[in-house]
């Protein structure tokens, strides 16, 4: 009695529904959690409404919930599903499981628009720049935006030119290394507290953006990430290969740009308002793999979105609990997460082909 | 039997650089429904580039291909897609797909921008499985199949594609005899029941003599030589294709066999199929079977009807007697080895079909 | 007669115990005896024969000697293991602008032939000094040109010992150093009481005591004001860097001027000299309400509570943001790291100006103002 639908299977959860239900669940439990836990002790009872302790005490604790833990996991959200999807497709597109959001050299853009404005800028303008000031978030995430959308218009241009990935790949890392060795010109001529404030914007945070300005960003970054949910087939398609592709009627050469183009987008996005995040973007979509043993993208974008929010909220959270020795700079918990990630997986039998 | 696919006067090349590179010229040649084609040609004479062409891959540089009577460039890429389907041997680089979902994708010129499959669309998956044989192994990821198998799950996307025509690059390229076999069977059947025109480019000779309708053949010189299997061997023009290579054609079976140098004579007394398969071995290490009333002591006798029988004689002494043939070889080795004038005709000269007792 | 005999023996004795009383025999680098330090524990000087032997301490332990140098009379031998330097000291090569101040105060602006960057100096005829070539600049922290540093043949070069490392690379060009563990004092009169070691090696010894001596009334006097305060206001300090909250520790240097200017401070229970990091959950959890901020603005002109709230957006949770009560030092513009060291006094007033305005009505403050 054969089936009248082929069905897509995943290799854990047969329900497909099911599955996504739970990715949901686990989104939604480390959101929950970003929000509860953080070095300061609030007691559960005040989120069921309890009226215990004086009322300066809930106002301060109201605060702290609302104005800073709610910000950053709504930027942790967006920054972790915009990410990992990104890397999702750039690893489908290059057919190189070591790509990721970093390979096309556009977070490196974003470093070194931000070095411009941050080393370059301050001391040369300082008058300018105490006019800036007012402004000055919204000039560095300009500046980032800028330097990322340039290089990402150079690797366009340049895949209109060169058939095939390899030569995007091999460009996007070395204007990767270009940009890197300006910017250690720059900080080399700039003083000790630009090159301080330089170091930290290197770090990546979720906590920078106010509670408006995280709207902003779930809105530039989480918004198109749901669109990209229907590149489904394409991207199923652009997995058989680009022969394959285009005999089953995929325009191959459109396809790579609007891959490249969102992907690119995106980093841009998240690394404007959040500065270079790493790992997330190359880590996730293996482990999105890992977990379904599925190669069908239109059951792997939506997984993949969803998992990456989740991560990216736990290591938000990991980072935030060491409690009085301050929080970790986000890139490092990240790696801490995601190395390991890559390396058991590769080391997993069950991986090999 | 209608014309599916035909070209005239067509130059194939490169566009690099705004410098063409030509590589076959003067090509014509056609398909028709219900026949499998096969395309041959030494390495380098342009079967990638003739392929890649016909597919749409490739623009030609001159010259046009039409296809169901309408030129192949004015298709645009949906209506192409319906046309033809390929099978290549480009690595397919997710593993963890499964053979029912590589074999929905060919469904893609059917659906919309989503992917969304209809019920026809999933009853032709199933049967593009099932007339490819790989039905059984619909779940299993591609990395778990052996190469016939995924060979079977290639064709049947392609056979879900429902494209009039398919086309195939070295299809049995890295697959064993039977599977080669069985892969061939598959894709006359599939010409035959399913009126599918086929084009593939193989290296295999033997099994293109036995399974194509039609061959094409590429060469050096310009143009393509186009008729069927039998037609061409009668006119000798397979064989100038291969001539001074060291292969020939028998002419018993119509097939090509290796040509051996030959320095020894050895006179055989025997027939049918242990006889020639004696002979083969003998030839393969440059022994020549010598004609019944040659004058020498030393020869080869086969005796026998259900179970043949070697018997290896010095005059009328019995060296060896062995149903095997191996026995005996090693014996005439070692004479060989301690008086090589014990075989006469030390001169060069080919084993030449023709001087069979 | 017997009382003869007495008289004898009461002038031996009277002799022998004047001998007793007398200094004992002097031998070359005598010890003449050391020089009272009130409240800093990084440098002793001693008087010697010939010259004063000053000791540096340690930051981390100020039983531990960390360098020894002798300021020596023309002529006079110094004693073995010190930096021997000889008076008049007339080349000096400054190599962080915190310590310029002692030496503005005692006047000796013609002594300085180096300096290693002049960002954070405010003071008018060194910078014209610099424009003119008088003094060079020699590199910035960790940095330190040693070819021009060495083209200067300096008398001697003042040097931070363990900031970024630049101390050590300097050791090995034969240079005369001294290195300075002024910033590592815990009381603003420690910090202050170094004018006394710089006049030694100015040769301004009497001048810098008197000086010290004046700063240290005024700056008791100030504090006695306060002393019987009761309603303390609360405050907190610093600002966010990344995701770390640098907060002065409770036995900071910050934490002894809140102290002495009427203030609580809100971190004063824990015992850290230098700063923690602390997340911003937990400074906002105990700073929310506190009476005052204090931060510094390094952007010149006046400083703004909208360009404060650019800088993070939940910087206006706090109280202090809510009524405007932030007071900041502008040390672009103001002198803060050249004269705050030897002017406690005038930093002391700026804080009980704004925080306790009835006691100084009439004090204009100079490093601290309200933020507008």
């Amino acid at each position: 009695m054969r089936p009248t639908l082929i069905s897509v299977k995943t290799r854990i959860f047969p329900q497909k529904n099911l599955l996504f239900l739970l990715l949901l669940f686990l989104v939604a439990l480390s959101f929950l959690a970003n929000l509860v836990w953080g070095s300061v002790n609030i007691p559960l009872d005040f989120f069921f409404g309890g009226v215990q302790g004086d009322e300066w005490q809930r106002e301060i604790h109201a605060n702290i919930v609302t104005r800073t833990r709610l910000p950053q996991a709504l930027v942790a959200t967006g920054a972790g599903m915009s990410l990992a999807l990104a890397g999702l497709m750039l690893q489908t597109l290059f057919r190189n499981p070591l790509a990721g959001p970093s390979v096309l050299g556009i977070s490196s853009g974003a470093s070194l628009g931000v070095a411009f404005v941050i080393l370059l800028a301050g001391p040369q303008l300082s008058t300018l720049f105490r006019h800036f000031a007012l402004w000055g978030e919204l000039l560095v995430i300009a500046a980032a935006f800028t330097g990322a959308l340039l290089i990402l218009l150079l690797i366009l241009g340049t895949s209109l030119r060169l058939p095939g990935t390899l030569g995007i790949l091999i460009i996007g890392i070395m204007v990767g290394y270009l940009s890197s060795s300006l910017v250690s010109m720059l900080k080399f001529f700039s003083t000790e507290t630009d090159l301080h404030s330089y170091i930290i914007w290197g770090l990546g945070s979720f906590a920078r953006l106010s509670p408006q300005r995280a709207v902003i960003f779930i809105l530039l970054a989480g918004l198109p990430s749901l669109g990209l949910l229907a590149l489904g087939k394409t991207l199923n398609l652009m997995a058989l290969g680009e022969n394959y592709a285009a005999n089953l009627g995929l325009n191959t050469a459109k396809a790579r740009i609007i891959i490249l183009l969102v992907a690119g987008y995106l980093t841009a996005v998240v690394t404007a308002f959040c500065g270079p995040i790493a790992f997330i973007g190359m880590a996730v979509p293996h482990l999105c793999k890992f977990l379904l043993r599925t190669g069908d993208h239109r059951t792997l974008l939506p997984a993949t979105l969803l998992l990456g929010a989740a991560t990216a909220l736990l290591c938000n959270l990991a980072a935030r609990l060491p409690g009085m020795d301050a929080t970790l700079p986000i890139n490092s918990v990240t790696a801490f997460v995601g190395a390991p990630v890559i390396i058991s997986l590769i080391l997993s039998r069950r991986f090999q082909h | 039997m209608s014309t599916l696919l035909n070209f005239n006067q067509l130059t194939t090349g490169y566009l690099q650089n705004r410098k063409t590179q030509e590589v076959s010229t003067q090509l014509s040649a056609l398909l028709r429904r219900g026949e499998l084609t096969c395309l041959l040609g030494a390495n380098g004479c342009g079967k990638s580039t003739l392929l890649k062409s016909l597919c749409g891959f490739l623009p030609p540089l001159s010259g046009h291909i039409q296809i169901n009577g309408r030129p192949l460039e004015m298709l645009n890429r949906k209506e192409r897609a319906r046309q033809i389907a390929v099978v290549l041997t480009d690595r397919v680089d997710n593993p963890l797909l499964t053979v029912a979902e590589m074999v929905a994708l060919g469904r893609s010129p059917h659906t919309n921008f989503l992917g969304k499959m209809k019920p026809a669309d999933h009853e032709k998956t199933w049967t593009a499985m099932e007339m490819a044989g790989i039905a059984h192994k619909r779940e299993s990821p591609l990395n778990q199949l052996s190469d016939g198998e995924r060979q079977k799950a290639l064709i049947a996307k392609a056979l879900a594609q429902d494209t009039p025509l398919i086309v195939l690059d070295e299809p049995t390229a890295f697959l064993d005899l039977p599977a080669r076999v069985s892969v061939m069977h598959l894709l006359r059947k599939l010409c035959k029941q399913h009126e599918k025109s086929i084009l593939l480019t193989t290296h295999d000779l033997d099994l293109a003599l036995q399974m194509a309708d039609r061959l094409w053949l590429l060469g050096k010189r310009p143009g393509i030589m186009t008729g069927a299997p039998e037609d061409l061997l009668l006119q000798g023009k397979l064989q100038s294709l291969f001539e001074n290579h060291g292969i020939e054609m028998d002419p018993k079976t119509g097939l090509f066999q290796v040509r051996h140098s030959c320095f020894q004579k050895l006179r055989v007394e025997g027939h049918g199929y242990p006889y020639v398969l004696l002979r083969r071995a003998l030839a393969r290490h440059g022994i020549a079977p010598a004609p019944a009333n040659h004058p020498h002591p030393l020869h080869v006798k086969i005796t026998g009807h259900e179970v043949p029988l070697f018997h290896l004689h010095y005059d009328e002494t019995s060296l060896v007697q062995s149903p095997s043939i191996e026995p005996l070889l090693q014996k005439i080795f070692l004479l060989m080895k301690q008086d090589p004038s014990l075989f006469q005709d030390h001169k060069h000269f080919y084993n030449n079909p023709n001087s069979v007792q | 007669m017997k009382t003869k005999g007495n008289n004898r023996l009461l002038a031996l004795l009277i002799l022998v115990l004047l001998n007793a009383c007398s200094s004992p025999a002097r031998s070359p680098q005598q010890s003449l005896g050391q020089t009272e330090i009130k409240y800093a524990s990084g440098f002793r000087i001693k008087a010697i024969t010939g010259g004063t032997l000053i000791y540096l301490m340690e930051p981390a332990d100020s039983t531990q000697v960390l360098a020894r140098v002798a300021l020596m009379e023309p002529g006079a031998k110094a004693p073995d293991g010190t930096t021997a330097l000889e008076l008049p000291l007339k080349r000096i090569v400054c190599l962080s602008s915190t310590y310029m101040g002692y030496f503005l105060e005692l006047n000796a602006r013609d002594k300085i032939v180096g300096v290693n960057s002049f960002r954070h100096l405010n003071d008018s005829t060194i910078r014209a000094r610099i424009l003119n070539g008088e003094i060079l600049q020699v590199g910035k922290e960790g940095h330190f040109n040693g070819e021009l540093l060495m083209a200067l043949r300096p008398d001697v070069v003042f040097v931070s010992p363990y900031k970024t490392g630049g101390y050590e690379a300097l050791q090995h060009l034969g240079l005369p150093l001294v290195p300075v563990p002024a910033y590592y004092e815990e009381t603003p009169l420690a910090r202050a009481e170094w004018l006394r070691l710089f006049g030694r090696f100015v040769s301004e010894v009497h001048r810098s005591d008197s000086l010290f001596a004046q700063t240290e009334k005024a700056y008791l006097q100030l504090k006695k004001l306060t002393a019987s305060i009761d309603q303390r206001p609360t405050i907190f300090s610093g600002r966010l860097k990344g995701n770390v909250w640098y907060v002065p520790g409770g036995k900071s240097f910050y934490a002894h001027y809140f102290a002495d200017a009427g203030a609580s401070y809100l971190f004063a229970d824990n015992l850290e000299r230098g700063a923690l990091r602390v997340d911003f959950e937990q400074v906002y959890q105990r700073a929310a309400r506190a009476d005052f901020w204090r931060i510094y603005s390094n952007v010149p002109g006046n400083y703004s509570l909208s360009q404060l709230a650019a800088e993070d957006h939940r910087y206006p949770l706090f109280d202090a943001f809510k009524n405007g009560q932030i007071i900041y030092c502008n040390i672009h513009d103001r002198p803060y790291y050249e004269l705050g060291p030897v002017k406690p006094h005038w930093i002391l007033a700026d804080y009980i100006h704004h925080f306790h305005p009835q006691l100084l009505p009439h004090h204009q403050p100079f490093f601290y103002q309200k933020i507008n």
